[in-house]
């Protein structure tokens, strides 16, 4: 186990700067100087000049990087925004909680519907409920959450007045003039639920499939075979199999999704990680894009890790080496 | 088969649903409740933005909304009076000053004399020496501020530029009396200085690159100072309660809420959430048609306001390339060619109003010249201008891929295809577009492209655009690459005139480099299109500022 993790923590520094240098890269390849941007539509040689020498882009592409490689190591700080000059892990740190808030919340949505709807379809293959459910699968699965967003924002924000169009409220420390759990919530009923459309559906399937695939298998019919009560055949031996691909799928779009749900974010004027990945990317903002993406690339890499050790820990036929 | 049957007109049923759903727009139902009288004073005004400021700092904030919050905020020497156009919103006005400046005989040297009484948000008096304060921070190399563009003439601004000096030996400051001496006759200095980085700040202010952050009361002498910003979230400004003079302060508080997508401004000021929002371009039409154009609705529904902006769309006709390169006949066959008004559709409805002249409508030292055609193409003229000279015919067109981009590019395109110019059109993004169009050499012949004033004067416009005295390697504005001697000269000459001299030049070379030799093809000078909520009494635009006066707006 310890010799797993320490190749896991090496492969993950490695893709770490891989994906960092390629973004560098990719940020230098694009014509664009943020240092003009800084001076505006009338800049002249000697504002750029400085400008480029307060962002530090007067240095060679290859030593900007080190700078930024230490910057993070040694220090931990992502540097500062080009645009606005703040901290970028002021802005991450600001911007990831919102996130959270709608990838957890959404998570737990999904799986709330997904798990119920899934396991009882598989239960009773070709029954009204499993139709219905299919068909909410389609529809699930090709509205885009843009779509989505947009009719839920109208008809339940605007027209019925359930709840707010948009905006975000935090849940502690309020940084505007609205916050606490209750409005928290209220502010997230349509981000989560247009955010766990499409995961729902993608899951009702999966659970579908793998719990009918698990009723078929010869250890179950063993049991049924010797006596279980059907409670405890589905419970110990169909959804203890059935769902371990569940949990790995969980982890990994978890994880990636913490890098930003970034049309939901934008439908709903969420600020979070993936509204703030868009704004630098067309502001050219390099070290926001690049604190953002450090950021996605731990929590896809931390929770890779997690699910795997998870794994191991509920199946105990699951070694890791 | 029954069960089947059952299911698919469910299914059926629950698809038909999401299209009417989709459908759905009918209006939101009308406010019947009557129309409540126009409350002066008082109440939270709501503003929604789609993105962020940049900076609270006078010296760093450069985005249109920033300088609506330093509007609101600051007192500077000149300003403009918080007034609509036609009630003499353009014209510069004494501010913090007590007149306007005297002016000595070589025109080099301006004297300003700051009125008493004057205190920041935090009851600190203001002097003559807040304001060489703010303009020597924005000399500062560290703050690399956009204001040294336009200080370059001041006296002793280049030593401070280059870290050779503290101060600019030009700005002096004295008591009350503040004296800037500039290098050379610049008659448009005095509407520069109505510029927001010339607003008083505290002279212990740190010089910090990263800016002033909230509250910022030493920055703030006008009727209002930012007590809270939240990046990304809100900012929020509140009276200052030490501003004694004439200026509208009629809110209690201002709240802007920032990152709201433009379709859900629209839905949160029609549903009363917000008092002041955009909306995409696409429901221009609907929103005229459903609330008229520039009518209080106070109590009873939202209002569409129209305004004119100082902001003009054109298309570059690139000199250093082959095709135009002393090609004025087939400079001049563009501008016949172009079908403005299907341009101008493009933007949306009430979009702006077509133009074929560099300066805006109504701008200083405009003077309308009907050189090219307005309602359409005229190709019978354009062939007679094109034959001969489309030297191959093919050519090459910078567009940027959004929003109005493409399909003004397509116009042009069908347009001067019938010209015998048959131009292959590369989308790009904005800043990528403009940052290759800026580098000396980039291979397109045409590019779209736009300009809004930074201070109310034609030079902002013409010389900016058009001298081809200030084409460098890379970072160019004039992405025509015009450079010819005799404009370059007509151009300067124009500049050192005062008004009304000034302006009567800048008419005549506004109609003469259109008419002759037409280095651009202008086509639209762009409206600003605001939602107000019913809550909203009174609303002012600034003409000089292009922006919505917010201290002047009132909510019941």
């Amino acid at each position: 186990m310890f010799r797993y993790l320490i190749r896991r923590l090496l492969w993950a520094a490695v893709l770490f700067l891989v994906i960092t240098l390629v973004t560098y890269v990719i940020f230098f390849i694009i014509p664009a100087n943020p240092a003009k941007l800084n001076c505006g539509q009338r800049a002249t040689p000697t504002c750029i000049r400085n400008a480029e020498k307060t962002l530090g882009l007067d240095k060679p592409v290859y030593v900007q990087y080190a700078k930024f490689l230490e910057r993070l190591v040694v220090h931990q700080n992502l540097g500062k925004s080009f645009s606005t000059r703040q901290s970028v892990n002021g802005i991450v740190g600001n911007a990831a909680p919102v996130t959270a808030s709608l990838v957890f919340g959404g998570a737990i949505l999904w799986m709330l519907i997904a798990l119920p709807v899934g396991i009882l379809s598989a239960l009773r293959p070709r029954s009204l409920l499993d139709r219905t459910s299919m068909v909410f699968v389609l529809i699930g699965i090709s509205a885009h959450p843009v779509w989505i967003g947009l009719i839920l924002s109208y008809l339940v924000g605007f027209k019925l007045g359930w709840t707010p169009i948009t905006g975000y409220c935090d849940f502690i420390n309020p940084a505007t003039d609205c916050g606490g759990p209750v409005q928290w919530a209220w502010h997230l009923i349509l981000p989560w639920i247009t955010f766990a459309i499409l995961f729902a559906a993608l899951y009702v399937r999966m659970v579908r499939a793998n719990v009918m695939e698990a009723s078929n298998e010869d250890y179950v019919r063993t049991a049924r075979a010797k006596g279980a009560p059907e409670h405890i055949v589905i419970r110990s031996h169909i959804l203890r199999n059935a769902l371990l691909p569940v949990v790995t799928m969980l982890g990994m779009d978890i994880g990636v999704a913490l890098g930003g749900a970034i049309f939901t974010e934008s439908i709903f004027s969420l600020p979070g990680l993936g509204k703030t990945a868009l704004d630098s990317i067309t502001t050219f903002d390099l070290t926001v894009t690049q604190g953002i993406v450090v950021f996605a690339t731990f929590a896809i890499i931390i929770f890779n890790l997690l699910v795997d050790l998870l794994y191991a820990v509920i199946d105990p036929r699951i070694r890791l080496t | 088969m029954h069960k089947r049957l059952w299911l698919s007109i469910a299914a059926l049923a629950i698809g038909a649903g999401l299209l009417v759903a989709a459908g759905f727009a009918s209006p939101a139902s009308s406010n019947t409740a009557k129309a409540g009288s126009k409350a002066a004073k008082g109440g939270t005004l709501r503003v929604d933005q789609t993105s962020d400021f940049d900076f609270i700092d006078p010296a760093l904030a450069y985005f249109s909304h920033s300088w609506q919050v330093e509007l609101a905020t600051q007192c500077k020497l000149l300003g403009f009076p918080d007034k609509e156009a036609k009630a003499g919103g353009s014209r510069i006005v004494p501010d913090a000053a007590k007149s306007l400046p005297a002016i000595s005989k070589d025109g080099k040297t301006y004297s300003f004399t700051v009125r008493s009484g004057i205190k920041f948000a935090d009851g600190t008096n203001v002097t003559a020496a807040n304001f060489a304060y703010a303009i020597n921070r924005d000399l500062q190399p560290k703050m690399s501020s956009p204001a040294t563009t336009f200080l370059e003439d001041v006296a002793g601004a280049k030593a401070v530029l280059d870290g050779k000096a503290q101060t600019a030996s030009g700005v002096k400051a004295s008591g009350n009396k503040l004296t800037i001496k500039l290098s050379k006759v610049a008659p448009d200095f005095l509407a520069r200085m109505t510029m927001p980085f010339f607003g008083a700040i505290k002279t212990d202010t740190p010089v910090n690159p990263d800016g002033i952050g909230a509250p910022a009361k030493g920055a703030s002498c006008g009727p209002y100072f930012v007590s809270d910003w939240t990046q990304k979230r809100q900012l929020v400004m509140s009276r200052n309660t030490f501003y004694k003079g004439s200026r509208p302060a009629n809110p209690d508080q201002i709240v802007e809420n920032i990152g709201i997508a433009p379709d859900a401004q629209r839905l949160r000021v029609e549903s009363g959430e917000t008092d002041v929002g955009g909306f995409p371009p696409a429901a221009a039409a609907e929103l005229r048609d459903k609330y008229g154009v520039n009518k209080m609705h106070t109590g009873s529904s939202p209002s569409f306001i129209v305004r004119p902006q100082a902001v003009f769309w054109y298309l570059n006709l690139n000199h250093d390339q082959p095709l135009f390169k002393n090609n004025d006949a087939l400079a001049r066959a563009v501008n016949y060619a172009i079908d403005r008004p299907q341009m101008v559709r493009q933007h949306g409805a009430l979009a702006g109003t077509r133009t074929d002249q560099i300066l805006p409508i109504g701008f200083p030292g405009f003077k309308d010249a009907n050189i090219y055609p307005l309602k359409g193409s005229n190709y019978a003229k354009a062939n007679a201008l094109a034959k001969g000279k489309t030297r191959g015919g093919k050519c090459e067109f910078w567009t940027f891929n959004r929003t109005f981009g493409p399909t003004v590019a397509q116009v042009v395109q069908f347009n001067l295809a019938k010209i015998g110019l048959n131009c292959n059109i590369t989308p790009l993004d904005r800043v990528v577009e403009t940052t290759k169009g800026g580098t000396r050499g980039a291979q397109f012949d045409i590019l779209l492209n736009g300009w809004g004033q930074d201070y109310p004067d034609p030079y902002d416009f013409i010389n900016i655009l058009l001298s081809g005295t200030s084409i460098q390697p890379e970072n160019n504005v004039n992405l025509s690459y015009f450079n010819s001697p005799k404009w370059n000269a007509r151009m300067a000459a124009a500049s050192r005139l005062s008004p009304p001299a000034r302006y009567t030049a800048y008419a005549k070379l506004d109609k003469d480099l259109m008419a002759q030799a037409a280095p651009v093809a202008p086509y639209v000078n762009t409206n600003a299109r605001v939602l107000v909520s019913k809550r909203v009494g009174c609303y002012v635009y600034s003409p000089a500022y292009n922006v919505s006066i917010l201290n002047a707006l009132c909510v019941s």
